[in-house]
């Protein structure tokens, strides 16, 4: 190719794609994190706010005053500690009511916070627990101080009892005993709520036996509750409202009209009334009545993905047009109002903001920040939805959104189906993913497919059993159109649940389309679901599945990509996790072998914790940037980030490869974290460079080298990753690497200690005991020893790899160097400091000598008895000893013995060519009873003949076990036993 | 939810009753070679995934003939229970938690057939504890026993058709058995025309 026709690709690229700028890529640890501000709650009259916000280490309440907007935080809640803050609400002007949960509990707990303040005025205070079984009905903002509250009475969690109580009652449980019934009781009652007050009360019960729910009513002056509806389980178009008068509810229902509107329904006659109003295109989110007048005040909806809510009186109809006007382009909720003033809270947000809370004054039209959801996020580095509308084939309006980076695209369009797939939808809202790809030069593509909700319900039902079928059609239908409007170099699909179905489905109809497809929590095999658990023949699962699915039937085989996925061309990224209940890890288990059976390009991420989604941070971090990076292979695109960008691109690698080396991942892939722990190490990231050091060390990935993991070790310890030194000088002092020297290894002991490393210090100390690039200096080294382990240990502070190295030092030491009683007694201190060892003389019995099994939970079971063992790969041999503290008393049975422990071996040099030392031990025992000293020898360096000696000692020298293993080859032992006449008699 | 609605399906015995209804098992014999001696005509497979979070000190499946196992019958590095057991109809009857405590497993769910010759996958028995109760059920993963038979057993599993013993039509087993024959033809092939 010519330079001239090079210079017409590049500029005929540049104008179709219009890449006139870079995509700044928004790192994924600023988005995949909790809001900064979870919520925000206005007091009843208006004077104050209280935000609940996130921090790095704690929660916290954060009270303002409406007036100057001054802020003091008043509680906090530090992730070390055990309480975890849900939710706040105001109980009255000057009291909060938190919702909360203990760290590792399940329980939803409740808390009332009375907010007092000091002479200066700032403000304070003390959550105290309500202890009532129960829940707070409502707040009764005309009765100061008490609360209509819902008492579950006895271990039936649908026999509830309504009181009016005071706050000091409900907090010392005594609500039976002090507080006021209410006039009469709701039946069999799950739930109770109210519409502002004690004077309309609603109720829904659970008619188990009729599989019914039942709504029941009571209004001021009634004797008793009346049943309003019931509705039958599952049928979920039956939601009141309000009671607008003694005879009629308002009710949001589709039962008789196609979209979801806002009905009347006589509570006499038990059916749905005249209509109040309905949107002409779209089923209604919600309605709001005035409490006072019984009005209409408000209805919201879904229009083209952006929340809208319509006022009907003028004064607020042209108030919302002032607060439209004035956050133009934004998607404004009201989410608190302060009866008793002219402040409301407003939230904003739209695609490409996650929002700002505002305080709004009615009378003055002014509207003051408040906070923003997210701090740390540059809201310019965000894109913008913007609505694409077409017709499906079937005549149909399809609704769809198309999310185009802001700049620099990198020409790739991904189609998002959504999951459900019916009764789910795709919003106008912020979406942490789609930014995440966006900010990356992606385009993203949703489509509100047939079976989406807020279309109606005709829309809505001609998504039922359409798997691989209507539903891929109204994608195809829309990603056709897009790519008239927008050329796009490559289109690859992605989604979760059904989108992950849906995502093959359609790469495997259009395989000249789609480049590349990235499936999790998906399902691939239909008939699968009906034959998943044998429960769901009898739990009732069959029918909601049967309602989205159809029955099963021989197209769920023709329509299962597992069955059909020589047809899938292009490379697939198959996400999943172990815990999913709704996509089992079966399904995509099931699809990974057959792919692999048919050879296809394939990556897998199955996540250890994850389940339909994942619950952590971490894992959502990771799968993104992998999701990005499995992209730009596949497609061969350059990386997002700027050469110079250097901190986006570690972050990029390192989580990459941490991902797939913890264990987060239930199938690590070492080659791929190597490979960027690689690319971050070059970069100059420590913590990559040790890790890719510990490779070459373990020999893992690369030829095992340990000259070269002490290079890698050396720039780590270079970048002050403190282990890394600790590394070093243990090369060093084992003599295993080029130009190793103990002085050396003492070098980089004290320089880990110096950094606070106690491993560095305890190792340091050793080094006096033997002279090792130091003078010998035995009391030194021992009493440093104790006093650096008694400062570390003294405060019970564990750290179990620490107390390892610090026991395997006094080991050796105590079987290596002569004692007297002094350093014996130290020796013991700092066993008494790590462990609690108060008891160092036992009486040891001989039980079973000789080869051993192990079983699949690691147990050893006696076999043979034997000193002569077959030296082979893992012969499993030692012995069982049943130990006893000396004295035996009461007292001393509960208490920690510790002897020393040696195993020499015939095994001249190690692995690593270091001379073979023998392994030193402190063996503890508590109690009375069988301990193992057991070896194995899995590895060929241990398949050595000769001589293995077990001894046992008390530290003060006294031997208490002695046992030699002959370790022969099986041909030799037999040879012997021929000789002696010990073996076959022919 | 489950649990609750699994009761009637699990009653909740003592352990006398586990000691009458275990009376006549007998223990069982896992298959540990894939070299071992084949089974009779009148024989089958049994192949039945176990995995629990509790105590579990036995089994009982009873039909055909009358088997308990343990934990310790798994398979070593694994959790399958693998036996050759005559053909015909069986279910999983109890199973024993604790000292006085077990489960009496009710109702067709817990029942299933070893064909002839055939490997019969089970499923997986799950026994999960949790805050909410003690949640008992067989789940399909089939793809897993698979790997398991494939690593551990390749010949039998080649000699013998495995089949999920579940109440509805599964052709994962199938479809993935067709598969290997068919790399395997081809590798053959292949084989055949290189000079």
């Amino acid at each position: 190719m010519n330079k001239k026709i090079i210079q017409f690709l590049a500029l005929s690229h540049l104008l179709m794609f219009g890449i006139v700028a870079f995509a700044t890529p928004i790192p994924a640890e600023k988005l995949f994190r909790n809001m900064d501000i979870h919520s925000v709650t206005l007091s009843p009259d208006g004077a104050y706010l209280a935000t609940f916000k996130r921090h790095e280490d704690r929660t916290s309440i954060d009270f303002t005053f409406t007036n100057t907007m001054i802020q003091h935080e008043i509680i906090s809640f530090p992730y070390k500690k055990s309480a975890r803050l849900l939710d706040i609400e105001w109980l009255d002007h000057k009291t909060l009511l938190i919702d909360y949960k203990h760290k590792n509990g399940k329980e939803r707990l409740q808390a009332i916070l009375p907010i007092e303040f000091k002479e200066d005025g700032v403000p304070h205070t003390k959550a105290k627990r309500i202890w009532a079984k129960g829940y707070i009905v409502d707040k009764l903002i005309d009765k100061p101080g008490i609360v209509l509250f819902a008492r579950d009475e006895g271990r039936d969690e649908y026999r509830q009892k309504l009181y009016y109580t005071d706050y000091a009652t409900l907090m010392g449980n005594k609500v039976r005993e002090k507080g006021k019934p209410f006039h009469t009781q709701p039946f069999a009652a799950y739930h109770v709520f109210s519409s502002h007050s004690d004077k309309e009360l609603m109720s829904i019960s659970l008619d188990r036996d009729n599989e019914k729910v039942d709504f029941h009513y009571w209004i001021e002056g009634m004797k008793k509750w009346k049943k309003a509806a019931s509705i039958d389980k599952g049928n979920y178009n039956f939601s009141p409202v309000s009671l607008i008068n003694k005879e009629t509810l308002a009710v949001l229902s589709n039962q008789n009209s196609d979209l979801r509107g806002l009905y009347e329904y006589d509570l006499n006659t038990q059916r749905l009334g005249s209509l109040i109003y309905a949107h002409p295109k779209y089923d209604l989110i919600s309605a709001s009545f005035s409490p006072q007048t019984k009005t209409l005040e408000s209805v919201s909806y879904l229009d083209h993905g952006q929340l809208v809510s319509k006022y009907f009186s003028k004064s607020q109809a042209e108030l919302k047009a002032k607060l439209d006007k004035a956050f133009s382009d934004q998607q404004i909720a009201i989410i608190d109002n302060a009866p008793l003033s002219s402040i409301s809270l407003l939230a904003t947000f739209s695609s490409d903001n996650p929002g700002q809370y505002y305080l709004f004054n009615k009378n003055t039209l002014k509207a003051e920040l408040v906070g923003d959801s997210f701090i740390d996020i540059d809201r310019t580095q965000l894109s913008k939805a913007e609505h694409i509308s077409t017709k499906n084939r079937a005549g149909q309006e399809l609704e769809s959104i198309l999310i185009r980076p802001h700049s620099g695209s990198n020409g790739v369009l991904i189609v998002n189906p959504h999951g459900g797939p019916v009764g789910v939808r795709n919003n106008e809202y912020f979406d942490r993913q789609i930014q995440f790809l966006s900010s990356r030069g992606y385009s993203v593509l949703q489509v509100n497919f047939r079976g989406s909700w807020g279309f109606g319900k005709e829309f809505l039902e001609a998504g039922l059993a359409q798997f691989g079928k209507a539903i891929e059609e109204d994608i195809d239908t829309v990603v056709d159109h897009v790519l008239t409007k927008y050329p796009y170099q490559h289109v690859c699909s992605m989604g979760s649940s059904y989108g992950g179905y849906s995502s093959v489905m359609l790469a495997m109809e259009k395989p000249d389309l789609y480049k590349c497809v990235i499936a999790a929590f998906g399902v691939y095999d239909l008939p699968l679901i009906f034959n998943s658990r044998n429960l769901d023949e009898i739990d009732g699962s069959m029918e909601g599945i049967e309602r989205v699915l159809g029955s099963m039937r021989e197209e769920l085989w023709e329509k299962s990509p597992l069955y059909h996925a020589e047809k899938l061309q292009a490379p697939i990224l198959l996400i999943a996790g172990h815990n999913d209940k709704i996509a089992p890890i079966e399904q995509s288990n099931r699809f990974k072998m057959r792919l692999e059976q048919l050879k296809k390009p394939l990556e897998t991420l199955f996540y250890n914790d994850s389940s339909h989604g994942h619950d952590n941070w971490y894992s959502e971090t990771h799968h993104n940037y992998y999701v990005d990076d499995f992209i730009r292979r596949t497609l061969n695109l350059p990386s997002p980030y700027a050469e110079n960008d250097k901190k986006s691109r570690i972050e990029h690698y390192k989580s990459i490869a941490d991902g797939l080396d913890n264990g987060t991942v239930s199938d690590p892939d070492s080659e791929v974290a190597f490979r960027n722990y690689q690319e971050a190490a070059k970069l100059g990231h420590a913590r990559s460079q040790f890790n890719i050091a510990s490779y070459y060390h373990r020999g893992e990935q690369v030829e095992k080298d340990l000259n070269q993991a002490a290079h890698w070790y050396q720039r780590a310890a270079d970048n002050d990753y403190n282990n890394a030194n600790i590394r070093l000088a243990h090369l060093h002092r084992r003599g295993i690497i080029k130009s190793a020297s103990k002085k050396k290894a003492l070098d980089f002991y004290n320089k880990a200690s110096e950094s606070d490393s106690y491993t560095g210090k305890i190792y340091a100390a050793r080094a006096q005991c033997y002279g090792e690039g130091i003078e010998k200096n035995i009391d030194v080294c021992i009493n440093t020893l104790e006093a650096t382990v008694k400062e570390k240990f003294y405060k019970k502070e564990r750290d179990k790899a620490l107390m390892n190295d610090v026991h395997s030092i006094v080991a050796e030491i105590s079987w290596r160097i002569p004692l007297n009683e002094d350093r014996t007694n130290s020796l013991k201190k700092i066993l008494a400091y790590t462990k609690g060892a108060s008891i160092f003389d036992a009486e040891v019995d001989e039980d079973d000598i000789g080869i051993f099994s192990k079983d699949s939970n690691g147990r050893y079971t006696f076999e043979e008895t034997a000193t002569q063992i077959p030296l082979k790969k893992g012969v499993v041999f030692g012995a069982m000893l049943d130990i006893s503290p000396s004295p035996k008393t009461s007292k001393t049975l509960s208490q920690l013995v510790a002897l020393k422990a040696k195993w020499t071996s015939p095994i001249q040099h190690d692995e690593d060519g270091a001379k073979k030392e023998p392994y030193y031990y402190i063996q503890f025992s508590r109690y009375s009873g069988g301990f193992y000293f057991i070896r194995e020898l899995p590895d060929d360096w241990m398949q050595v003949p000769g001589t293995w000696t077990l001894e046992l000692a008390t530290l003060d020298g006294e031997s208490l076990f002695k046992q030699e293993f002959d370790l022969q080859p099986e041909s030799v032992i037999r040879k012997r036993q021929e000789e002696s006449g010990l073996g076959s008699l022919f | 939810m489950v649990q609750e609605l699994n009761r009637p399906f699990i009653s909740v015995f003592l352990a006398l009753s586990v000691l009458i209804l275990s009376s006549c098992a007998s223990r069982v014999s896992t298959v540990q070679s894939d070299t071992a001696k084949p089974i009779k005509n009148s024989e089958g497979y049994l192949l039945l995934g176990l995995s629990s979070n509790m105590y579990l000190e036995y089994i009982v499946i009873d039909g055909e003939s009358k088997i308990m196992f343990t934990k310790d019958d798994v398979r070593y590095n694994s959790n399958y229970l693998f036996t050759a057991l005559p053909a015909g109809d069986y279910r999983i009857k109890s199973v024993k938690t604790g000292k006085y405590t077990g489960y009496s497993l009710l109702g067709d769910i817990w029942s299933f057939s070893v064909a002839p010759g055939t490997i019969s996958y089970v499923g997986d028995f799950q026994a999960k504890r949790s805050q909410w109760g003690d949640d008992i059920l067989i789940v399909n993963r089939s793809s897993y026993a698979y790997e398991f038979m494939k690593d551990h057993f390749p010949s039998l599993l080649k000699k013998h058709s495995i089949d999920y013993t579940g109440k509805r039509e599964d052709r994962f087993f199938d479809l993935i058995h067709k598969g290997e024959k068919s790399n395997n033809d081809e590798t053959f092939v292949g084989k055949g025309v290189t000079k």
